[in-house]
Parts: structure tokens; C-alpha cells; sequence
């Protein structure tokens, strides 16, 4: 999975951004976050919003070993805090008619 | 902060619930009018409107409420305008303070509204949903229940908070809602009815570890303050509420981005510097409205208002400090979680339940001897926050 490193300080983001929150530099590189984190927490979550049919939808905090955090889907059928995830791309929700895809993490 | 003290003289609200027989309009009218007549000016003495609402144009095709009220109340020529801040509607009380403070006005109306049940549960959640952030939260299906799911698991895992704690708010603030006639929930419940052996079907899992009643419901309502600046204010009562103090902060939107996603850092950094402000300490306040769109949310704030150290908001709860009559009462309206919680209008309802308690008028479940009182309001899942320290007379 690709994220952001600030050229000026380093930091580093998997939100694409235009300005780096901790310097203000506007200038980023591509960085290459690995195929592997960590889960930090998660939801089971039984009302699923609109446009995601999946229930349970389980969602989740993971981190890279950067440091770097994502949210998003994970995929398991049993959500342990720590355990190793890999991003992958999947469908993510319909959302106004628009398949929207993105990265999800899945148990490996 | 140079200007001129502010201070509320009036605060009414409209019983808060499934208000079918109001529309938006109506409902900012009547507490509007009814805060009016109950401080006894005239409202062509009001010099600015600030209405505090989310989502009149989603639900209600309506915008620029600030101008319908102002039209309804029949006063024209002067600023109104509509604040849309999320769930944190302080925020249009911290542009009526700027307005009075500064000489704009001598007077203002801060009405917060939201008509929320005309929509599906779905509808509603989506559309709250969309504080989330658009890139990192939303497109994964992030809701609030599910945020405050995995805020919830993380406490849990690193302060030994169990479902239990986060019950214990439930059962304590629907117990103070029993006690207030304009709360939406009016009912008792137990322990033993939210985990006991039917919980699967009393309290089902939302967002695991938050379950039904974990969740603060989907309410209508209106709320409106009366704020003027000291001087006019002593001409119309002898116990005005003054302002003493007030913050509003943001931070990270995404809730992952936060250093220490238990921190919300908005609640301290908004605080503490209301009660910088206010010359005063955490252990000063007597009373507090703290924002319990979940239940793990008001232990966390207890913590980071400064109330308890922070992991130690759960054992507070436990030994009865947060109730009435223990050391500090939280949420004596119900909270967001029993008294309702129409988004733009609930935070305008924990000023009025302060200002009802510092005047010795909030029957049934008053705090003795109340002087201070603190209340803080949440935008998004902790990325706003709006903080405000008043005192009685």
C-alpha cells in the first residue's frame, strides 16, 4: 500500500494530503507503507450503513510498521487486536450509485 | 479576552422527542418565544440570531434559518445567521458572545434546532456520517456507533473499562431524564435489564462493544438562550448567568491520525482554556454537561476536562461521583443519551439545563448550592469541541 512522506520532516500519512499537519510542508513523496499491519482496534458492527450489505462489517484501525495508521474494512471472521492484516483492494461501499473501491485489510 | 462580560438572562427548549407536530420553524420559534417571555424583553431589543443547525437541508429542505427565525419573530435589520458545526451548536453561543462582548449587540438570540425522526435511521446516519473524513472514514462505512466502537474497545483494552462502566452511564443519566420533564427517554433501567439474560434482545450489539443503549437516541428538538451583556442583563434579573470562560479547538479529523486515539485532545485543549478563561480549576465546577452521544464518550471527557485522571473516569462512575448529589454531577438533564439528542439543538440544551441549575431551578434534580457549571459539546467524533464556563449569582 502506497502513503506520503513529507519531504521536509519525514512524517509520515496514508490520507493523501496537501498540507503536512506537523511542519506545513506541501511537498510529499511517495512512500511504500509494506504489505503488512497491525490491528490497533476494532468494531463488529451489526447496523451496516447504507450501501455496505456485509453484516457483520467488521472496521478497524491498523499500523503500519512506520508508525502510519489506517481505518478501514477488515476482513475476518475473527478480529483480534495485534493481529497481522495485509491491505488489499476491494469494494469498499455503494455509495450514490458509484462502486467505490479502495483499500480493505485482510487476515492473511 | 478584552470586551465587555456576557451573560445569559433566559433558556427555555421544547420537550425533546418524535415531535410530529412541529415542523423546523416551529420548532426554533416556540423556545425562541418562550425564552423571550420568560427573560421579559422585547424582542425587538435582540440585535443579532445565531440558530444552530445541521441538517435542515437534508431533512427539512431549509436553509438560512437564521433569517426564517428572524421573520417569524418579526425583528428585522440585524445579522442572523445559521451555524453548522455538527453536533457542537456551543459554537453559535460563541458567536452571539463575540457579537454582545465586542458592542455589535446588546442582546442576542442563540436558537439551536434539528428535526430529525422525518428521515429513516439509515438516512439520518449516513448523513451524520458525513463528518467523518471523506477519504480516510467515510468510504470504508465509518457511522459514529462505529467509531465510538473502536474508541470504546481501545479504552477497554488499555484502562480496564468493561460494558458494565459504560452501562452505569446509561443507567444514571436515564435516571436523571426520569427527573426532567423535557427529556426524550423516560425510562428506568437496570444493570441486570442491559447485560442480564434477555440483554440480546433489550440492548443488541449496534457497533460491539457499543449496544443499543450505549447510543444516545435520534431525536427532534429546540433549545434557545437570551444572552446579553452585563449591564443590560442586570436591568431585566438579579441573577444573570455570566459567561466566565469558553474555547472551542479542533483536531486530527480522522479519528486514527490522533497520537493517542483515547486523547480527545480537542475536550482538553477547549477546556482548559475556558477555565484558564475563567480564573477557575476542574475541581471548582459543581456541575457539568459533558457530550454523551455514547456513553464511553462522557468517561473520557471526565477525564480530560480534568474531572479524574485519565483511565480513572470509570472508577469515579462506579464509587457515584457523577450522580446527583455526589462530588461532581454529570449530565443531571440525561445527556445527550436520555434527554435526546437533536444535533444542532443538544448543545444549546446543556446550556439550558446549566443555567436552570446555577439558578437553583432545576426541580427534581437540582445541585445543592450549584455555582459553577461547565459544559462541553462535541463536533464529529471528538474533532470539534466547544467548551463554556458559567457562573450562578
Amino acid at each position: 500500500m502506497k502513503g506520503l512522506k513529507c519531504s521536509s520532516c519525514g512524517s509520515i500519512y496514508t490520507i493523501n494530503r496537501r498540507v503536512c499537519p506537523k511542519c506545513g510542508g506541501r511537498t510529499f513523496e511517495e512512500y511504500d507503507l509494506g504489505d503488512s499491519c497491525k490491528l490497533v482496534t476494532y468494531t463488529v458492527v451489526w447496523v451496516t450503513p447504507k450501501g455496505i450489505d456485509r453484516s457483520p462489517l467488521v472496521l478497524g484501525i491498523v499500523e503500519f510498521p512506520s508508525g502510519a495508521r489506517a481505518f478501514g474494512q477488515i476482513i475476518t471472521s475473527e478480529p483480534k487486536i495485534g493481529m497481522i492484516l495485509t491491505p488489499k483492494i476491494g469494494e469498499l461501499r455503494v455509495s450514490d450509485g458509484n462502486h467505490i473501491t479502495g483499500y480493505r485489510f485482510e487476515q492473511i | 479576552m478584552n470586551g465587555r462580560k456576557v451573560a445569559l438572562i433566559g433558556a427555555s427548549m421544547t420537550r425533546f422527542g418524535n415531535l410530529v407536530d412541529m415542523d423546523l420553524l416551529r420548532m426554533m420559534v416556540e423556545p425562541s418565544l418562550s425564552a423571550i417571555d420568560s427573560s421579559k424583553i422585547d424582542p425587538r431589543d435582540i440585535g443579532a440570531i445565531f440558530v444552530s443547525n445541521m441538517l435542515g437541508d437534508a431533512l427539512s429542505k431549509q436553509t438560512s434559518l437564521g433569517t426564517a427565525l428572524s421573520d417569524a419573530l418579526g425583528v428585522y435589520g440585524i445579522p442572523a445567521e445559521r451555524i453548522e458545526n455538527g453536533p457542537a451548536g456551543a459554537s453559535a453561543l460563541r458567536y452571539a458572545y463575540l457579537s454582545v462582548s465586542s458592542g455589535e449587540s446588546n442582546m442576542a438570540l442563540v436558537t439551536g434546532v434539528e428535526k430529525m425522526r422525518v428521515a429513516s435511521t439509515d438516512v439520518v446516519t449516513d448523513y451524520v456520517s458525513s463528518m467523518s473524513h471523506p477519504y480516510a472514514e467515510y468510504p470504508s462505512g465509518a457511522t459514529m456507533p462505529s467509531l465510538a466502537g473502536m474508541f470504546a474497545r481501545l479504552y477497554m483494552a488499555k484502562y480496564g473499562v468493561k460494558p458494565e462502566h459504560m452501562g452505569m452511564v446509561a443507567v444514571k443519566n436515564h435516571d436523571n431524564a426520569l427527573k426532567n420533564p423535557y427529556a426524550h427517554l423516560k425510562k428506568k433501567i437496570t444493570l441486570d435489564y442491559l447485560f442480564g439474560p434477555d440483554s440480546a434482545t433489550n440492548n443488541p450489539f449496534v457497533a460491539d462493544p457499543i449496544r443499543l443503549y450505549d447510543a444516545a437516541p435520534i431525536s427532534d428538538g429546540g433549545a434557545a438562550l437570551i444572552v446579553a451583556d452585563l449591564e443590560t442583563a442586570k436591568q431585566y434579573t438579579d441573577r444573570p448567568v455570566v459567561i466566565e470562560g469558553y474555547s472551542e479547538a479542533t483536531d486530527r479529523l480522522a479519528v486514527h491520525e490522533r497520537e493517542d486515539p483515547t486523547v480527545l485532545w480537542a475536550v482538553k485543549v477547549a477546556s482548559e482554556r475556558a477555565m484558564k478563561m475563567a480564573g477557575v480549576t476542574p475541581q471548582d465546577i459543581d456541575v457539568a454537561e459533558l457530550h454523551d452521544a455514547f456513553t464511553i464518550l462522557e468517561i473520557a471527557e471526565s477525564e480530560d476536562v480534568g474531572f479524574f485522571k485519565k483511565g480513572e473516569g470509570h472508577l469515579a462512575l462506579e464509587r457515584g461521583e457523577t450522580s446527583i448529589g455526589g462530588k461532581i454531577p454529570i449530565n443531571t438533564s440525561g445527556g445527550h443519551k436520555a434527554r435526546g439528542h437533536p444535533v444542532g439543538a443538544s448543545g444549546i440544551a446543556q446550556i439550558v439545563e446549566i443555567f436552570w441549575q446555577l439558578r437553583g431551578e432545576a426541580y427534581g434534580r437540582q445541585v445543592e448550592g450549584a455555582k459553577l457549571g461547565l459544559t462541553v459539546n462535541l463536533g464529529g467524533f471528538g474533532s470539534n469541541a466547544v467548551s463554556f464556563v458559567f457562573r450562578g449569582a
